[in-house]
């Protein structure tokens, strides 16, 4: 309910109230002033007639210095309630007045001359008379007060009258209206009556109108009602799959911002990076190979053909934790326009078990288990692809056939520990002397094989010093002493054979083969030493 | 020509025509020698009881439908003898002022006249005689 002061009819009835005071004020203003002037020129008139009525007398008076006649006439005008003093006034002679002394100085005096009754030219006296400005204001006013009150009467009924009538045909109804509507709750049938006797009108059209709009609001409230109550349920599934989800869910923008991360995605995150909270955060900043991982998305991005993209990534890592890998699926996020839009979908699974693995099985496949180094089915198959790099390039490959000397002998002495350590220590040597595109084989037992690429295509030139080199050093590193323990020392030693692809044969059986010709020569020659395999020696030596 | 004629013949009768004057009379013996047609209404009319040297005045009037008095008030104040009598109606009712006496004829007025030293009265020129003294004289009719 509104305070009362707020209603229409109040406010229609104090809007015309106000305006009827305004107007009966101003009316009853103007016409009392008005009336005031016109009842005083009337008392002038009244005067002036009166004067005139006793001018012959009074002449006459005067004429005869009658001052009984005078007195007379004095008196008579005195009568008169208008009249608030008269004088009479003779040149020859007397000056009679009412009492109330001389009147020559007053203002608004009806004065009127006397003249002479048989020559008209002689002015013989003077009539003064005073009129009763108390009585006539008095009267002026009295009436005009009556007849302003009368008007202000008038307006003042005529107003309320006004408002009257606007209560009953106007504000009334709509105040039935209005306290209907005040009920009306969304969701909620209710009719507005139409207020009788306004089937026809503004008032009856615009409760009918409500009425409509009403209803037409019940029916698209209650459907919306309906598809909030599917979309909730539908979002409920939606938001399980997402909170719920093992796979890592998150959509960046434009500036590869985090938009929305799911738990999983923060739970990958928090393992890497300590971080709780990471909307608004850059997402490429956690990846190694940032630039490329910025420039690949860039392209998803304006690429019409690509949609969606695998990729499996590395995650930066603080110090002294585990290596983290994530397999990442890249998706546009398609806006109703069906244009690309700038979100991307990122779908993140933590791979790091597996990939480590996956590394450990490789490099468990590749690799002597002992020293560490290349083993030999890993060996050939990347001599081979050393050749074939060497042939594409027209450059040499040289291949080190490493025989340790006397090994049986640690063993027969030390024991077979003693013996793993020289074969372990052998192996940090060569890893030690080599580059890492060098390749270092345990071909088995106490027999190493080293592959290098030679950037040099003649041997004649500059390679034949190289490797001569190269052996010598080789030689000197595995000759040194190794400490067992600390009062146990070996001597070690190895003998080298070197071919050289492609001047000595084009497959890995050939070259090995003379390079193992050349380890025998350097046996023969009293071991410790290197041997380059001589094409001219002879053929029985082969076998 | 012949108008003029007839003009000229009408002035040298007026003389014949003005037979009969008014004259304003007071008695041989009064002081009084002459007077204005001012003083004569002053006191014929009442407004002053005295002639100007201050000897009392005693005024005579004719009887009420008399010829010659229609005449003398025509002359002296442009009135008939009605509206003056009306006016010392007027006068009558304080008491102070009252109109001339009145004599029953002309003869009987003379005779006042010479009476009293004071008196004054009007005359046709016709009937001026000895004892009498003019002292306002109407000059035309």
């Amino acid at each position: 309910m509104r305070r009362f002061s707020r209603k229409l009819y109040f406010k229609v009835a104090a809007a015309i109230a106000v305006g009827a005071a305004i107007i009966a004020a101003l009316s009853s203003f103007a016409f009392y002033f008005g009336e005031v002037t016109r009842i005083e020129e009337r008392a002038r008139a009244d005067i002036h007639q009166l004067v005139k009525t006793v001018e012959k007398t009074a002449t006459i008076a005067v004429y005869v210095q009658d001052q009984e006649l005078a007195k007379e006439i004095i008196t008579g005008l005195m009568m008169n309630d208008l009249v608030a003093a008269v004088e009479l006034m003779s040149i020859a002679g007397f000056s009679l007045d009412s009492g109330s002394g001389s009147l020559l100085n007053l203002d608004h005096v009806e004065k009127i001359k006397l003249f002479h009754p048989f020559n008209e030219t002689e002015q013989i006296g003077e009539l003064k008379l005073l009129a009763d400005e108390v009585f006539i204001n008095h009267n002026a006013k009295g009436s005009a007060v009556n007849q302003a009150q009368m008007l202000a009467l008038l307006t003042v009924t005529t107003a309320l009258l006004v408002s009257l009538i606007v209560h009953q045909t106007l504000t009334s109804p709509l105040n039935e209206i209005t306290d209907k509507f005040e009920e009306v709750e969304p969701g909620k049938d209710i009719e507005i009556k139409v207020p009788r006797f306004h089937h026809g009108d503004e008032i009856g059209s615009l409760a009918k109108g409500i009425n409509r709009l009403i209803s037409s609001l019940n029916r698209s409230i209650e459907s919306e009602r309906d598809m909030r109550e599917k979309t909730e349920v539908l979002e409920k599934k939606f938001r399980l799959i997402f909170e719920q989800a093992s796979a890592g869910i998150c959509l960046i923008d434009g500036n590869n911002l985090l938009v929305t991360a799911n738990p999983a995605f923060q739970n990958i995150l928090l393992k890497t990076h300590s971080i709780s909270d990471a909307i608004g955060l850059k997402l490429t900043d956690w990846f190694h190979e940032q630039e490329q991982l910025e420039e690949f998305l860039l392209k998803i991005r304006h690429d019409h053909n690509l949609d969606t993209v695998a990729l499996d990534l590395k995650l930066k890592t603080q110090a002294n934790s585990r290596d983290c890998w994530v397999h990442c699926l890249f998706s546009k996020v398609m806006d109703s326009d069906k244009e690309s839009g700038l979100i991307i979908e990122v779908l993140m699974y933590d791979v790091t078990e597996r990939t480590e693995r996956e590394v450990s099985t490789r490099f468990e496949a590749d690799h002597d288990a002992l020293t560490h180094l290349k083993n030999r089915r890993a060996g050939e198959r990347l001599l081979r692809s050393l050749f074939n790099r060497a042939s594409e390039n027209s450059e040499m490959a040289v291949i080190l056939n490493i025989d340790l000397d006397k090994f049986k002998a640690v063993n027969d002495i030390h024991g077979h520990e003693a013996g793993d350590s020289v074969l372990v220590e052998v192996g940090k040597r060569l890893m030690s002397l080599f580059r890492n595109d060098d390749i270092c084989i345990r071909w088995g037992g106490d027999e190493f094989v080293v592959g290098c690429y030679f950037d040099t295509s003649r041997l004649e030139d500059r390679g034949e010093a190289a490797i001569a080199s190269l052996g010598e050093k080789l030689v000197k590193t595995m000759s040194q002493h190794f400490s067992l323990s600390d009062d146990v020392t070996i001597e070690m030693g190895a003998s080298v054979g070197i071919s050289v692809y492609p001047q000595h044969g084009r497959d890995l059986e050939r070259l090995l083969t003379v390079a193992d010709l050349a380890m025998y020569q350097s046996k023969q020659a009293g071991r410790n030493q290197y041997s380059i395999y001589q094409p001219e020696l002879p053929a029985q030596n082969l076998s | 020509m012949k108008c003029l004629m007839v003009l000229l013949t009408l002035i040298s009768l007026l003389p014949t025509v003005v037979a009969e004057e008014l004259l304003v009379v007071v008695s041989e013996s009064s002081r009084v020698e002459s007077l204005t047609k001012g003083e004569v209404v002053d006191l014929f009319m009442g407004r002053y009881v005295t002639f100007p040297n201050g000897d009392k005045a005693k005024v005579f009037d004719l009887a009420s439908k008399s010829r010659t008095k229609g005449q003398f008030y025509k002359l002296l104040v442009n009135r008939t003898e009605a509206q003056v009598n009306a006016y010392w109606a007027r006068l009558l009712f304080s008491g102070r002022s009252v109109p001339p006496e009145e004599a029953d004829s002309p003869e009987a007025l003379i005779t006042q006249i010479k009476q009293t030293d004071l008196a004054i009265g009007y005359i046709s020129s016709q009937d001026l005689t000895e004892g009498l003294k003019v002292v306002y004289r109407f000059e035309a009719f």
